[in-house]
Parts: structure tokens; C-alpha cells; sequence
């Protein structure tokens, strides 16, 4: 997935990874590794992809990375650079064939975890990943925006759709329909 | 057709840190959109915890080496940058030299050859042509200098882990 670098940043741009060091890039991959990673799983489906999107968007962030970021916006790039790999990827139909993610273990519950996991075949990429950020990583709509390069104002009604979805997939087959 | 409530992070909040108030629980079970939010939120939280505790990230050591060695890379890549210009220099100003040398040479006229290399060289270089080789001096050793520098800062960017590690 590597590019050629363009002229402009060829002649002019600055690599900064010397600019981190490794035990300060250690503090930041334990902290955001987990989340990054179980986000990128869930949208492309298969740990092998995941991990190597994983390595891509570190390796890019330490490429490019400003030095003014708070922790905050540290995230924020992060999601942005990981979205943007997933956005590659699904361009490129490289996973055209989508194999589940592989069973380890026992989730607590295995109703959750089936409904779960159907819901995830069904939804797009796009929705999984403004699910996912809005409803795991607690982003707000700008936030949102900012890691997906959705306008923010295209996010409330694109959340509220992938949502209605979602549910009508996790609802019970056999349960009333309460607020049809 | 269900609306978005204004209520929706606060539950949404609520879903994913368990702390509930009764006024909001009852919003939850009353308002579609909250309901929906809430079912979603949880069936969500559910299936981050599996994939955080159910395999663990890649090692940071080893994202560390590789952004090590693209680093590198990049680098070797600018230094080759300004090599190749260097070489695009070098094909344009010999041609350029060999023809103008050619288009000025006089007549020659019987007199004794002064082994002055200076001051034959800089006759021929006047005007246009001063400028022109200047140019040509100064770009080669700005390509020089610039690959150079690349590939001095590719050598002190080891693909080794930091000596604290």
C-alpha cells in the first residue's frame, strides 16, 4: 500500500519519526492500540487485515504527524488515518470475499454476540464505521466528521439512518413491533 | 417515521458507562430513537469488549522498526531526488557547453600560445554565458548538498530500538 511520494513533499516534506522517541511512542500504542484496533476489525472483518491497517496508520501518523496535537486530537488522526486505509481498501475490492472473524473462545453472551455479528454483514462499511464512533468511542458529530471526511452536518442523518438499521437487524424477529 | 431526540448521547453515554437515572432509563424505554440508540449502544459495547480482550494488538516494538525503515526509505528516496537532478543537469549543461564552445570558436590567428588557462577561460566566459555557467555551478552543488544531507540523515536513523527500551 506504499505511494509515491508527490514532488512537493519529495523535495520539501520532513519524515519526523526521529522527532518521538520510542518510549513515548510505546505510551502512545498502548493507550490507543486496543481501540484503533477492535474499530478496524469491526469494520473490515478479518484480523489479518486489521493488524496490517494497524501497522499502516502508525507508521503513516509517525510519517506525518504534527507536533501541536493534544491527546485529543492525537485520536482523532489516528481514527482519520485508519478510516482513510479502510477507504482504500474497500476501493481496491481487495476483500471481495470476506471470511468471519475467527471464533476464540466464549463471549458471554451468545445471543448478543450472533445478533452482533449478523448485523455487521448486512451494514455497509460506511455505517459500521460511524457506529462505531459514535457509539463505542463516544465521538460527537465533529469528531465524527473529522475522522471519516464526512461534512458534519451529513453525520446526524447518516448516524440516524446506519442506527434504525442496526436495530431493526438486532430487534428480535418474534418481538412486537412497539414504535412502528 | 422516528426523529432524532436531543436525549440521544445522554443515552448513548449512559449505555456505555452503565450510569443510568431513572428519568433518563424511563426516557430510554419511552422514545423510539432512544431505544433504538440504547439496543445499539449496548449490542455495540458488547462486541468491542470480545475484540479487545480476545486478541491482543501486534507488538509496538515491531510498528516501531518498520516506520524505522520507511523512514529510511523515504529518505534514500529524497537523496535519489536530487542525484537525478544532479544527472538532469549534467546532460543539459555538457550538450549546452560542447555547442556553445563550437558556435564561438574564432579564427585562429598566428600568435604564441600562452599556457593560461585562466585567463583564456575567463575571456570566454562573459555576459549570457557567465551567468549561465554560474548557474549550473551553484544548482550542482545545491543537489549535492541536498543529497547529501538525505543520506546523512538515512545513516543516523538506525533500524535498531532506542538504547532506554
Amino acid at each position: 500500500m506504499e505511494r509515491t511520494p508527490g514532488l512537493v513533499n519529495l523535495v520539501f516534506g520532513h519524515a519526523q519519526t526521529s522527532a518521538i522517541d520510542e518510549a513515548s511512542f510505546r505510551v502512545l500504542y498502548d493507550a490507543t492500540s486496543q481501540p484503533l484496533r477492535a474499530y478496524l476489525l469491526h469494520v473490515c472483518r478479518r484480523p489479518d487485515v486489521a493488524d496490517d491497517l494497524l501497522q499502516e496508520t502508525y507508521c503513516r501518523y509517525l510519517m506525518h504527524r504534527r507536533t501541536d496535537m493534544d491527546e485529543s486530537q492525537t485520536r482523532s488522526y489516528l481514527f482519520r488515518i485508519a478510516t482513510n486505509l479502510i477507504h482504500d481498501r474497500v476501493r481496491s475490492r481487495v476483500d471481495a470475499m470476506v471470511p468471519d472473524i475467527p471464533e476464540r473462545g466464549r463471549a458471554p453472551n451468545i445471543e448478543t454476540r450472533l445478533d452482533v455479528r449478523s448485523t455487521l454483514r448486512r451494514l455497509k462499511p460506511r455505517e459500521r464505521e460511524l457506529l462505531w464512533l459514535a457509539y463505542v468511542e463516544g465521538m460527537n458529530h465533529q469528531e465524527i466528521a473529522a475522522a471519516t471526511g464526512l461534512r458534519p452536518l451529513s453525520i446526524r442523518i447518516l448516524l440516524f439512518r446506519a442506527r434504525h438499521k442496526a436495530a431493526q437487524f438486532l430487534a428480535p424477529h418474534d418481538a412486537p413491533k412497539r414504535f412502528a | 417515521m422516528k426523529r432524532p431526540c436531543e436525549y440521544e448521547s445522554e443515552v448513548s453515554r449512559a449505555a456505555r458507562t452503565g450510569f443510568w437515572t431513572d428519568a433518563l432509563q424511563h426516557h430510554a424505554e419511552t422514545c423510539p430513537s432512544c431505544s433504538e440508540t440504547r439496543v445499539v449502544t449496548q449490542a455495540l459495547i458488547a462486541e468491542s469488549a470480545r475484540l479487545r480482550t480476545e486478541i491482543p494488538p501486534p507488538d509496538a516494538a515491531h510498528t516501531w522498526i518498520e516506520a524505522r525503515r520507511r523512514v529510511r526509505i523515504h529518505l534514500r528516496h529524497r537523496a535519489l531526488f536530487w542525484f537525478r537532478a544532479l544527472r538532469i543537469l549534467t546532460l543539459i549543461y555538457i550538450p549546452t557547453l560542447l555547442v556553445w564552445t563550437f558556435s564561438h570558436r574564432t579564427t585562429p590567428v598566428h600568435e604564441p600560445w600562452t599556457p593560461t588557462f585562466r585567463t583564456d577561460f575567463a575571456s570566454m566566459l562573459t555576459g549570457p554565458a557567465e551567468t549561465f555557467a554560474l548557474s549550473g555551478a551553484l544548482l550542482a552543488a545545491l543537489c549535492i548538498t541536498m543529497g547529501s544531507w538525505y543520506l546523512l540523515r538515512e545513516a543516523r536513523t538506525p533500524l535498531r530500538h532506542s538504547p532506554s527500551r
